[in-house]
């Protein structure tokens, strides 16, 4: 445990690690910056009084608001016209045609048809009972709903992963490389003991960029939500029937998740997974840190193995079935859950053949990725360092 | 000279060359491919690429009134004869009742087609009927935007001209005839969208190739014993020139490798062609042809990746070892990225987003030449610090 603090001290008093933390925390200012919405802080601020739950009592309280005129008259007539006569976008929603198309598309056959029939199927269950809770009847940001997710769930927290990534990917190398950086690798690993200290520089750089992720986070959010009005839409279901997402091939359509989230806890989970991500980066470049001495040469051979995982299932020919196996099994690993971080708790795309696919696939990579690190401290405690 | 060679040799370490040409590698399969192996993505695309040669290989790179009046009225006879030969010998036309051109024609403009009509209709449009309803609609894009450039496009441009600029340029346009030029947008955009991920490329490769020079060696602590010598004191400069000519080198070879692959896509010959065209959707600030824009483009980038390379050198100096150097090569990355995509997209054009964001036209060498400066410059201030200190 004394070696994990000195282990994690080293990490911590890198000044660059702070500048780079602090040029993430400038390059999110300068997103959210740039994303004003008049319009959706109008509505987060009027949700304190008119609840979020599109009704008979939302109508009555809507109709009671008054304004000063101005912006704010225009916001409210938006407002009522926006939520007058909206009924349950899941009441008789099929997704089955969802399924179809990704399949023709994809010219996927056998089991990965049948999976991807199977997605879809349970997924009309869980549509089903959105439709009985009337979950798509919450008013998120009505006609903002889309720029504000996206501006969320897919801008700000995929920056957030990815520079978490970025960091947490570094100072593993940082703790990894330490002793050869500092020339002390003769020393320390001369002995069984010092060879072991490979441990608490993992966890050491673990919690480091766990940490350098988490605090990304406080802060862009405390940002973010200071310069944005949310009121009570914390409170809104994310599958509002306001909220939607495009793909090319089965067009615009409701977003739906596997389980009802608010848009608090979508919060939550998303940024759980991130973190997950951020974990599972950090083991691929200590474990890569273990096998390369040069901590250059091993950032560019992290780099190079992240965009192979991306390039090899677009190499692959998609008509022979191992070809669509890497392709969907692909989607299980790290950099893809990154890329498609904006559909995490969602049925996902065409590419992706399971439910859950975000958990699945972080518990996948999280396995394969502590075995990598596994295997690459075996080889390093045996390993001839003259 | 022999120093230089000897940093240049240290600079390209086998390790790091392999390591970039994988990278290199999958970036082109993730970044580029589909530039080379979708161009130019489809129909009517193709047709209209197509037909854009043709007329240059036919008239030149302007195409003049007659010459236009020709080209449409002999290929529109030539389609006519092509789909009703198809139409002859293809029974799936008799089904739905077309038994000529004119006959399709009508069918093809009908929303509530029958099955067999629709049958009928899409034969024309798929390989089987050689495409050549997309080859006529290709032709009758070309004749339409040919018409509508000088009738309608250019007064309404002229029209919501943001300034005297503009209006002076779109001025000089018409006086000039340039909108006459033969240049197809879906060639303009594919070439543009393939020189910015090189760019990027290029950017990338110089920044990780170039920056552990100095870094290196400090960690080491050659440098100690490098500056005990008079010559020593010197090395740094030597390291500089040594970093520049292995930035010269390295975006040399992308562009020789990359640019002869994207030579496979057969863009040649509209090098000659003017970029302000009445195919083209954008306007530019002066009569640039498509040669000129590649061999700029060519200029700018070396301008770039040498600034780049500088500022890495900089940057090398000032870290400790090699993970604090990556932690200020990402930002510097960054910024980098960022530069590229607002002078390679549409240089010198009305929607270049340097003139649309400082309203002065042409800051496209200004800003490469800024970012060369800024690295030369405070890579010498460096050099000059570092012979002084103690």
């Amino acid at each position: 445990m004394f070696i994990y603090w000195l282990e994690l001290r080293k990490l911590l008093s890198s000044a660059a690690a702070w500048g780079f933390l602090a040029v993430c925390l400038l390059f999110n200012l300068f997103i959210i910056g740039n994303s004003g919405n008049g319009y959706a802080d109008y509505i987060g601020a009027v949700s304190k009084e008119t609840g979020v739950v599109l009704g008979e009592s939302f109508r009555d309280r809507l109709s009671f608001l008054t304004t000063d005129g101005g912006r704010e008259a225009q916001y409210l007539e938006w407002l009522k016209l926006e939520t007058h006569g909206v009924t349950d976008v899941f009441e008789g929603y099929e997704t089955g045609y969802i399924g179809e198309r990704y399949i023709a598309a994809a010219g996927a056959t056998g089991y990965f048809a049948q999976a991807m029939r199977d997605k879809y199927a349970a997924l009309q269950k869980v549509v089903d009972g959105k439709a009985k809770r009337d979950e798509s009847l919450s008013l998120y940001f009505a006609g903002a709903t889309y720029a504000r997710h996206q501006l969320l769930f897919k801008s700000l927290t995929g920056w957030l992963t990815t520079e978490g990534a970025l960091i947490a990917a570094l100072v593993a190398l940082l703790s990894a490389g330490y002793e050869q950086i500092c020339q002390t690798g003769d020393v320390v690993y001369s002995t069984r003991k010092g060879r072991r200290i490979m441990l608490p520089k993992l966890a050491a750089s673990l919690t480091a960029g766990l940490g350098a992720y988490a605090i990304l986070a406080l802060l862009t959010l405390a940002l973010y939500f200071g310069m944005n009005e949310y009121g009570e839409v914390w409170r809104s279901n994310v599958s509002s029937l306001f909220n939607y997402r495009v793909d090319w091939i089965a067009g615009a359509r409701p977003f739906v998740t596997w389980h009802s989230f608010s848009v608090l806890t979508y919060l939550l989970a998303v940024l759980g997974v991130g973190a997950g991500g951020v974990l599972c980066f950090s083991l691929m470049a200590f474990g890569i840190g273990m096998w390369v001495r040069n901590s250059y040469i091993a950032f560019l051979l992290f780099l190079a193995a992240n965009a192979a995982m991306v390039a090899v299932p677009g190499l692959m020919p998609q008509t022979w079935t191992a070809g669509m196996a890497v392709r969907y099994f692909s989607m299980l690993t790290s950099v893809w859950l990154w890329l498609k971080h904006a559909l995490w708790f969602t049925d996902g795309d065409m590419d992706i053949l399971w439910a859950h696919f975000e958990t699945l696939g972080l518990g996948v990579s999280l396995a394969a990725l502590t075995a990598f690190c596994v295997l690459a401290g075996i080889r390093f405690g045996k390993r001839d360092l003259t | 000279m022999r120093i230089v060679l000897h940093e240049m040799r240290k600079i390209w370490n086998l390790k790091i060359v392999l390591v970039l040409t994988l990278l290199c590698a999958l970036y082109y399969s993730i970044f580029l491919r589909f530039y080379i192996e979708y161009f130019p993505g489809g129909h009517s695309k193709t047709e209209e690429v197509e037909y854009g040669i043709e007329l240059i290989k036919r008239y030149g790179p302007t195409l003049e009134e007659d010459e236009y009046a020709e080209f449409v009225r002999e290929t529109r006879e030539k389609l006519k004869a092509e789909m009703e030969a198809h139409i002859r010998s293809n029974p799936v036309f008799a089904a739905a009742g077309i038994y000529s051109f004119e006959d399709y024609e009508r069918v093809h403009a009908k929303y509530d087609r029958t099955e067999a009509e629709e049958k009928a209709v899409w034969t024309l449009l798929r390989e089987e009927g050689d495409f050549v309803r997309f080859k006529l609609q290709a032709l009758e894009f070309i004749e339409e935007r040919y018409h509508d450039y000088t009738e309608f496009t250019l007064p309404r441009l002229m029209s919501e001209a943001a300034n005297g600029w503009e209006k002076d340029r779109f001025a000089a346009i018409k006086e000039n005839e340039e909108y006459r030029n033969i240049m197809v947008w879906w060639v303009y955009d594919n070439t543009l969208d393939y020189a910015l991920r090189l760019a990027v490329l290029a950017v990338l490769a110089v920044l990780a190739l170039v920056s552990p020079l100095v870094v290196s060696d400090r960690a080491r602590k050659v440098h100690l014993l490098q500056y005990s010598a008079k010559e020593g004191r010197r090395i740094l400069r030597k390291q500089l020139v040594a970093v520049l000519l292995s930035a010269f080198l390295l975006t040399t070879l992308l562009l020789a490798v990359f640019g002869a692959i994207y030579g496979t896509n057969g863009t040649w010959p509209f090098w000659n062609s003017g970029l302000t065209s009445f195919l083209n959707h954008i306007t530019f600030w002066f009569d640039i042809t498509y040669g000129q824009y590649v061999l700029l483009y060519v200029g700018f980038l070396y301008v770039l990746c040498l600034g780049a390379a500088a500022l890495a050198f900089v940057l090398s100096r000032f870290s400790r070892n090699l993970v604090t150097l990556i932690l200020k090569l990402i930002p510097l990355f960054t910024v980098l990225v960022a530069i590229c995509h607002l002078v390679f997209i549409n240089p010198f054009g009305f929607e270049n987003a340097l003139y649309i964001m400082t309203g002065v036209p042409g800051m496209e060498p200004v800003v490469c030449g800024l970012v060369f400066i800024a690295g030369v410059a405070s890579a010498l201030w460096l050099i000059r610090r570092e012979k002084r200190r103690t």
